[in-house]
């Protein structure tokens, strides 16, 4: 996939972000980066490190002088610079259409279909050295549909995909107009509905009624291959006799994810605002067989039941890093720093990072040092343990053999509130430069986009006491 | 009658000292920024009755010392808006000079504990800018006795309102049947500046100017200063010729401090002429804050390169702490980023006598960080109000 | 119908009855300051307490009542027997308005009022007023204005500040205030209030609120409580040293009532004054009981309960000479209870006002 796509890309690549047009891009088969320091995050820091990236995927990290750079490769020195991964986004509701349905259970639906390249989600992800997106829908829901992993460059959704149907959006908080009851019942209602139809589904193939495979024709599927097999039900909560004689195909498009998902292939991101929505996320999750392929979104207050899910060894996604709660007796107001309980529990968990530009994922992890977690924990929550999470682990979140060529260019140290995002590397092409970033340039610099005002060298000065100055001061006086 | 609100809170300013049973401390730091340029390795600082008694550097940590690898002074939040909402302005009427924001004071308010365990020891307070001249602001202490005579701290006499939108916002046409004193202008940003201009104009007109004018008067000879939100540009021009305008009137000379000043980085060159100073809001989080201003973190860079005086705020709901760490990802150096939130509003607001640096004989307010101050990584870790532990770093 | 047509023809009945001294028995007789003397005679005369001792009297009727015998209640705020009379709309402040006028003696409200025991109310001027003028001490029972002009009432709580009416901050409020009371001639209420010849009733609900209450009245030297200050327990040496009383707003419900329960303790313990509100919402005095009974429960004894709706409430509304405690001298507003006064299982048996029964629960059933 990379290296077939690797001469589109560039020659996509002409947004705001490069100053070269498409027929200079330059053909792109090796690239090292050199840089002053080089983060791995498989283990010790590597001064005046190299990475070596051929095809897409990088073929050697080392101290420059223990690696062979191919000849020829381009090289990108940056003696001066901070090399580290490039930040996983374990969950991010943005960069889509609207974030949710109004359908309540809709296992169907699929972010490729709304994804937008152009939104500034992404320009603003790669700015931040975001190079592993997991794109989901949002919070609103009851079952919504399927994500996807994307990299935050390319003109359009395939060349920006990473991973489809990468995990599906479930809410144990209720969605608007829902309450809690109504929110279970709808929950538990999906799963009970889907046994339901399986169950059907086998009754009727003994009954030898052929619906299925009629519906099956008719909505277009195909069912041959691995489409015509039948398999035992693989779910750990409940199973259904006989149902290894229905061929997969068969089963209906729209339940069909469901049914991934009780057999643990689909992953469930399930989101909770508050503690009591975890301990029916985990009972939801237990009685259909899929708690070992979940992991919790939550909110600040679900640190409460960090016990609860340290038991059910599910990892989490941190959507907010205090929870500020007023002391009923005191009236003083308590805050709590959330990754600290989930750090001290020994739960792994990833951060979010939130629209605003000057506190992304560098920030997130920054915050988690500064309140007492150790700085590779801290790193990790916004590499590695995402990429685990994403099931990544050998692709993105690191620099080593075999993982995908992204580097991200850090002016210092990448927690440094100074430091900033100089260049990325995206699958070995160099496709970020700070320098000639227009947006940043525009807000700093104060330059304006021409055809606008002009600048400040004409200065305003008070007009004056032209005409009327003497009729001003009657009609003053006059007043008082 | 009403000059008893602003004599007494003075009154009581004045005759305020610092807390009797002021806690005393040593406190060791591996390095003490004192805002004043000097920084201290190895330091030993005594606190004794609430006041900063001596730093010795070079010398090894106590037993009994509070440690902490970085010390620095207490952060001055310039406009920190903790105030209680619309019951500290007086709305009957736009212009109400005597009005103090101590009023609208509730030293219960759980933001207070908020401002002070995140390093910020003295506030600035100022009635809710609903009128387009609202009242006398008021520095106070982030924690100590809740009393507000306690917590105040005597500074220079500040005038506060606003330009811009926000003052007519509740306003509407006085056409029709009037059901309320809102049915009045002003009712556009032209309106405010009349307000403002007529004020000055009448009190300087005045034969016996009665005491709101006398306010407006010395705010108008510059012995009151005059601090004004003004987000957009065309707000902070139109206070820049108002004090102007005053000026070639022939009525004063203003002392005019922007508050908000979220644009002031596009036109630096009329505040330098008028030898105006800056409060920096809060940095927006995708460049666009109220009154559609446009601000990024190198707006504070761009002031220090025109010379114009400026400090930073939080506004009660961001940290002053991160904001002097962005200010510096705009380019402040760090020296300069905590002079901006520590001695400059203190000088600003003529409270550097007590507060803004750590030097013998000014109040004991000192943050304890855990590292270099203002990183994302870092954090205070204990604070010391006038000697008191407001947040505990054992 | 029967119980009207009882209070109308007390004062004529007691035209003849008062001449004639009785007695009243019982097992317990609080008092109202504490005290309670068991097996005691209480006599009356005049239509007022003449003594009260365990020695039977001589020569006069004795009336054997089978339940304990307190002071009628003291109702610290009844406004519905106003008909809303007593909230001037148009202006913050009407300093010089008698609240007696809002007085309206053929309200079916007091009926009910003093089937609960409470034989004496003070009304005050509505929340929303800042100084809005002098309470009244009514006689519900007897129909009639007992003193006029006897309280001042001032509201410096949220409730008095305007949304589109000046003055909408604390700062004006104050303003405006300090100017009525400069501004007020001699031998005006307000004026009267500043030497201390007439009590203050300040509302002020939050501690902020009530900080700057007891600053205002130290400062003009005024006497009397505070209104509200259901977290007075954080000012209890400033509310002492302003030499004030503080008058809880019985709350119905226990999570603001819990407030109330830790100050009331807290004053109890530094023997500050403090009474209940009879008007509890919707509950009336059963409410101001059960307040109280919420104290005891948390370790106020009976007598203190007692006194903060009889004795200390009179006191703080400014008749404490002459009602609020069965004593020599005292107008004899009695209740009879079943039990004692602050058990809630406790009902009301009778009630005696100004010497005269005026009700008597046996002549209506069991209905309360």
């Amino acid at each position: 996939m990379k290296s077939s796509l690797t001469q589109p890309l560039l020659a996509l690549g002409a947004t705001l972000l490069l100053a070269s047009s498409a027929a200079a891009a330059p053909q792109v088969d090796k690239t090292a980066v050199k840089a002053g320091t080089v983060i791995t995050l498989t283990g010790e820091a590597i001064p005046d490190g190299v990475i070596v990236i051929e095809g897409g995927r990088v073929t050697a990290v080392g101290a420059a002088s223990e690696v062979q750079i191919p000849w020829d490769a381009t090289v990108i020195d940056q003696p001066g610079m901070v090399a580290f991964p490039g930040f996983v986004e374990a969950h991010a509701a943005r960069g889509i259409d609207r974030p949710n349905e109004t359908l309540d259970v809709a296992p169907f639906l699929d972010v490729k279909d709304s994804i937008d390249p152009v939104n500034f989600y992404f320009e603003e992800a790669l700015r931040q050295g975001i190079l592993t997106i997991n794109v989901q829908q949002g919070n609103d829901t009851v079952v919504a549909g399927q994500g996807m992993v994307v990299k935050p460059f390319g003109m359009t959704v395939e060349q920006m995909m990473v991973k489809p149907r990468s995990g599906v959006k479930i809410s144990a908080a209720p969605k608007r107009g829902k309450t809690r009851a109504t929110q279970a019942q709808a929950l538990r209602g999906a799963f009970d509905d889907l046994r339901m139809y399986l169950e059907e589904m086998v009754q009727r193939k003994k009954d030898g009624d052929d619906f299925d495979r009629r519906e099956a024709l008719y909505q277009g599927r195909e069912l041959e291959g691995e489409a015509a097999k039948g398999k035992p039900l693989a779910c750990s909560g409940w199973t259904i006799d006989g149902f290894e004689r229905i061929p997969r195909g068969e089963v209906d498009e729209k339940r069909e994810p469901l049914l991934r998902i009780v057999e643990g292939k689909l992953p469930v991101i399930m989101w909770c605002a508050t503690p009591m929505d975890v301990h029916a996320a985990l009972r939801v999750a237990e009685a259909n067989g899929f708690t070992s392929t979940m992991t919790l979104a939550l909110a600040p207050a679900c640190w409460k039941a960090a016990p609860k899910i340290k038991e059910s060894g599910c990892h989490v996604i941190l959507a907010g890093l205090e929870d500020n709660e007023l002391d009923p007796i005191t009236g003083e107001s308590v805050e709590t720093f959330v990754p600290k309980v989930f750090h001290d529990a020994g739960i792994p968990f990833a951060l979010m990072s939130t629209g605003d530009s000057n506190r992304s994922l560098w920030y997130q992890a920054a915050r988690c040092v500064a309140n007492g977690i150790p700085r590779a924990d801290a790193l990790a929550a916004v590499t590695t343990t995402p990429a685990k999470i994403l099931g990544l682990t050998d692709r993105v979140g690191k620099l080593a053999k075999g993982a995908d060529g992204h580097v991200v260019l850090f002016s210092g140290d990448p927690l440094d509130i100074t430091s900033v995002v100089e260049h990325v590397i995206l699958d070995g092409a160099h496709v970020y430069d700070r320098s000639k970033d227009v947006r940043v340039k525009q807000l700093f610099d104060g330059t304006r986009p021409p055809g606008t005002a002009s600048d400040t060298s004409a200065e305003e000065e008070w007009p004056g006491d032209g005409d009327g100055p003497e009729d001003d001061d009657d009609e003053t006086e006059n007043k008082g | 009658m009403l000059t008893s609100l602003i004599l007494s809170a003075a009154a009581a300013a004045s005759g305020s000292s610092v807390p009797a049973d002021g806690t005393s401390w040593t406190i060791h730091a591996d390095k003490v920024y004192t805002s004043t340029g000097k920084v201290h390795e190895s330091a030993l600082i005594v606190v004794e009755g609430g006041k900063i008694r001596a730093i010795t550097p070079g010398v090894e940590a106590t037993r009994d010392a509070l440690h902490a690898p970085v010390v620095t002074a207490g952060m001055v939040d310039a406009s920190a808006r903790l105030n209680s909402g619309t019951s500290s302005v007086e709305q009957s009427s736009e212009v109400t000079p005597l009005v103090s924001a101590e009023f609208g004071l509730d030293l219960y308010s759980p933001g207070w504990g908020r401002l002070a365990r995140t390093g910020v020891t003295s506030a600035f307070i100022t009635p809710l800018n609903q009128n387009c001249v609202g009242g006398m602001g008021t520095v106070v202490k982030t924690a100590g006795d809740r009393s507000i005579k306690a917590r105040t701290v005597e500074g220079a006499p500040m005038l506060c309102g606003a330009i811009g939108s926000q003052p007519s916002q509740r306003n509407s046409s006085a056409f029709g049947r009037p059901t309320s004193f809102f049915n009045r202008r002003p009712t556009t940003r032209m309106g405010v500046e009349w307000e403002w201009r007529k004020s000055f104009f009448e009190a300087a007109q005045a034969k016996e100017p009665d005491d709101a004018q006398k306010v407006l008067l010395d705010a108008l000879a510059g012995k009151v200063g005059v601090f004004v939100q003004a987000w957009a540009t065309q707000d902070i021009r139109t206070a820049v010729f108002l004090k102007e305008e005053m000026a070639r009137e022939g009525f004063g000379e203003m002392r005019l401090v922007i508050d908000a000043g979220a644009e002031a980085w596009r036109e630096p060159a009329m505040l330098v002429r008028t030898n105006t100073s800056v409060i920096l809001p809060p940095v927006p989080a995708q460049g666009r804050t109220t009154d559609g201003a446009l601000m990024s973190v190198e707006c504070a860079r761009v002031l220090r390169d025109n010379g114009i005086s400026f400090a930073l705020s939080g506004h009660g709901a961001s940290r002053l702490d991160i904001q002097a760490g962005l200010a510096m990802r705009g380019g402040l150096t760090r020296e300069q980023a905590l002079r901006a939130v520590t001695l400059t509003p203190a000088q600003l607001l003529g409270v550097d006598g007590r507060v803004g640096s750590v030097e013998a004989g000014k109040d004991a307010d000192l943050i304890l960080w855990n590292g270099e101050p203002f990183e994302a990584t870092t954090r205070p870790v204990g604070v010391l109000i006038g000697g008191h532990l407001a947040l505990d770093p054992r | 119908m029967l119980i009207s047509c009882l209070i109308a023809a007390a004062p004529l009945l007691g035209a003849t009855a008062a001449e004639d001294a009785y007695a009243l028995r019982a097992s317990h007789v609080h008092v109202g300051d504490g005290q309670v003397v068991l097996d005691a005679f209480v006599v009356i005369e005049d239509g007022a307490v003449k003594s009260v001792s365990n020695n039977a009297p001589r020569g006069v009727r004795v009336v054997e009542v089978d339940g304990h015998i307190a002071p009628g209640f003291i109702g610290l705020r009844e406004t519905i027997g106003a008909g809303g009379e007593n909230e001037e709309r148009t202006r913050k402040s009407t300093p010089n308005a008698d609240l007696s006028f809002a007085f309206d003696p053929t309200s079916p409200y007091w009926h009910g009022l003093v089937a609960e025991g409470v034989t004496t109310v003070l009304m005050p001027a509505g929340s929303s007023q800042i100084a809005g003028g002098q309470a009244a001490i009514v006689s519900p029972a007897a129909g009639k204005v007992l003193k006029r002009n006897a309280v001042v009432t001032l509201g410096l709580s949220r409730s008095s500040l305007g949304s589109s009416t000046a003055p909408t901050s604390y700062a004006g409020l104050y303003a405006h205030l300090g100017e009525q009371f400069a501004a007020a001639p001699e031998g005006s209420p307000l004026a009267a209030a500043k030497t201390g010849e007439v009590p203050v009733m300040m509302r002020a609900v939050t501690r902020t609120e009530v900080a700057r209450a007891l600053d205002f009245a130290v400062a003009h030297g005024l006497k009397g409580a505070l209104l509200g200050a259901p977290e007075a327990d954080d000012l209890v040496e400033e509310i002492k040293a302003a030499g004030l009383s503080v008058v809880f707003e019985s709350k119905a419900a226990p999570a603001s009532s819990k407030d109330v329960v830790k100050s009331a303790l807290a004053l109890a313990k530094a023997e500050v004054p403090f009474a209940f509100t009879s008007d509890a919402a919707s509950q009336g005095p059963l409410g101001m009981r059960m307040q109280a009974a919420a104290c005891m429960r948390a370790g106020l004894d009976a007598g203190a309960a007692l006194r903060a709706m009889t004795g200390d409430a009179a006191r703080i509304a400014g008749v404490g000479e002459t009602h609020g405690t069965i004593a020599p001298g005292r107008a004899a507003d009695l209740v009879v209870w079943s039990g004692p006064p602050t058990d809630l299982t406790s009902r009301v048996h009778s009630v005696y006002a100004g010497g005269n029964l005026v009700h008597s629960a046996h002549a209506h059933g069991a209905h309360q």
